[in-house]
């Protein structure tokens, strides 16, 4: 058993000359809900994908459960990526028989139960659903297993507040409790409160990695405060003195 | 996990091909019934009827074949390239296992819509099996074959250079769609003139290959020797998609 479930050292990765991230040190340990926090182009997505080994880092090690990134990483992380990423001929039960095939920590049942809880239809072929439905279903087949890390790239974005909390409430009640979640998002006030600690991201460094009751004892703040300190930006020149 | 892979990958293949290798099936059963007919007192629109389905049979086996190569292509660049890939390459298994499954279902596809093909020329010329099955030199003719094993083995060689072949030909379209990749803007434009390159760096590999005295048919060896050698620049491409896709894949 490992202390730490994620382990990066060093990473750094750039698309091209492009520097996205610039030398990230970081550990987080089993049971915990992280938020990485972070303006657009920050970094999030990128460390995201390193770790569930879409993209190869430039420099550095990562580790999930002690392991390198590969195989045996991939079969214990389960990630929701920001887009759509299945065929439409199919319909939502063949990919949980594709999950189910893949994962051994994947449950049919739960994934039927979820749906029907959600109000999908798993026979429906997903050419047929609405985005907000197949976002549903995306969501079903990440949940549903009992992963030892969940890394979930921006899973309240783009939706009504209404259906934040309600992605949040699918998420907190499904997720397997001595797994971790590593959640990305520039919502704060709206996860803030499920989250035991956060990672600020900018410009492809950690400015801060600490726990959620840490900031508000020695800050006094909330974290959504915080980060609109840390991430303020400067005033835009010729636009302060308005139309004379 | 390669068996799971084709699995998904046969699926695809079956949903995508289903509709019409039955279509060419069925039109081919058509002419065949409409030709059957021919002595009949309605000749003359038989033969109307003929002519239509055999132009609507050529038009759906030449469609079956672009079809066969868009798929080819597709199920490569939209699966492991493009947003698919999120899920393909976050799935517990190398990337070797991913383009292999590409590769088998690619080459069945080619098998079996080739064989639709005879299978249509079949049924559209309704044959007496009966009198063709006992046709004395047909017994013959397989006498002498089952006698003579040297000529089954050279059928085999050559089915195994035509399927070299063929996999020479899918791994450049791959290789060429993972060098597009490579490219962050004009991917497609990349991918073509990748295409192109490779196209002529066979081409003088083989015209340099023919020109080694071993490589000929008339022999076992220069068969197996031919197969190995359009093999050598497939495993070559392959790999080299196996690279790209563990060390500089950017689905963005």
């Amino acid at each position: 058993m490992n202390d730490y479930l994620i382990q990066c050292r060093g990473v750094r990765k750039s698309y091209g000359r492009k520097p996205a991230l610039t030398g990230v040190d970081l550990e987080v340990g089993p049971g915990r809900i992280v938020g990485l926090l972070g303006p657009n182009g920050s970094g999030k997505t990128t460390l995201i994908k390193l770790l569930c080994g879409l993209l190869r880092p430039t420099a550095g090690t990562l580790a999930v459960d002690g392991e390198r990134i590969g195989p045996a990483t991939k079969a214990v992380v389960s990630y929701l990526p920001d887009r759509m990423y299945f065929a439409d001929w199919m319909r939502a039960v063949d990919l949980f028989q594709l999950f189910r095939d893949f994962y051994a920590d994947f449950s049919y049942e739960k994934a039927i139960a979820m749906c029907r809880s959600l109000g999908v239809e798993p026979k429906d072929r997903l050419k047929t659903m609405s985005k907000g439905t197949k976002e549903k279903v995306q969501l079903v087949l990440v949940m549903a297993r009992s992963a030892k890390l969940y890394l979930l790239d921006e899973p309240i974005a783009g939706v009504d507040p209404a259906a934040r909390d309600f992605i949040l409430r699918t998420i907190l009640t499904n997720y397997d409790g001595e797994g971790t979640v590593l959640l990305s998002t520039h919502l704060i006030s709206d996860v803030e409160k499920v989250l035991d600690e956060v990672i600020f991201l900018k410009e492809g460094r950690i400015m801060l990695h600490e726990t959620v009751d840490a900031i508000r004892e020695q800050e006094g703040r909330s974290v959504d405060a915080l980060f609109r300190e840390v991430f303020q930006a400067g005033p835009v020149f010729g636009m302060e003195g308005g139309m004379s | 996990m390669l068996l799971k892979l084709l699995k998904y990958d046969f699926r695809a293949m079956w949903k995508s091909f289903s509709l019409i290798w039955g279509a060419a099936m069925a039109l081919s059963l058509v002419h065949g019934v409409v030709y059957s007919l021919r002595p009949m007192p309605f000749y003359s629109s038989g033969v109307t009827v003929m002519s239509i389905v055999s132009t609507v049979l050529s038009i759906t086996l030449t469609a079956m074949f672009v079809i066969v190569l868009v798929f080819i292509i597709r199920r490569f660049e939209k699966g492991l390239l493009g947003d698919e890939g999120y899920l393909m390459h976050t799935l517990p298994v190398r990337p070797w296992q991913l383009v292999l499954s590409k590769l088998i279902c690619a080459l069945a596809v080619i098998i079996i819509s080739v064989a639709v093909s005879f299978l249509v020329l079949i049924l559209m010329i309704p044959v007496d099996w009966y009198e063709i099955l006992y046709l004395p030199y047909l017994w013959d003719f397989l006498r002498w074959t089952l006698s003579h094993p040297d000529l089954l083995a050279y059928l085999a060689e050559l089915c195994l250079v035509v399927l070299s072949c063929l996999v020479l030909g899918i791994s450049i379209l791959y290789l060429s769609m993972a060098i597009g990749h490579l490219f962050h803007r004009r991917r497609t434009l990349m991918g073509v003139a990748a295409f192109i390159g490779l196209y002529i760096l066979i081409n003088i590999y083989s015209t340099w290959v023919a020109d080694i005295a071993i490589f000929r048919m008339e022999s076992h060896a220069g068969l197996l020797a031919s197969a190995a050698v359009v093999l050598l620049p497939a495993a070559v491409c392959l790999a080299a998609v196996c690279w790209i896709l563990e060390h500089r894949l950017d689905l963005e």
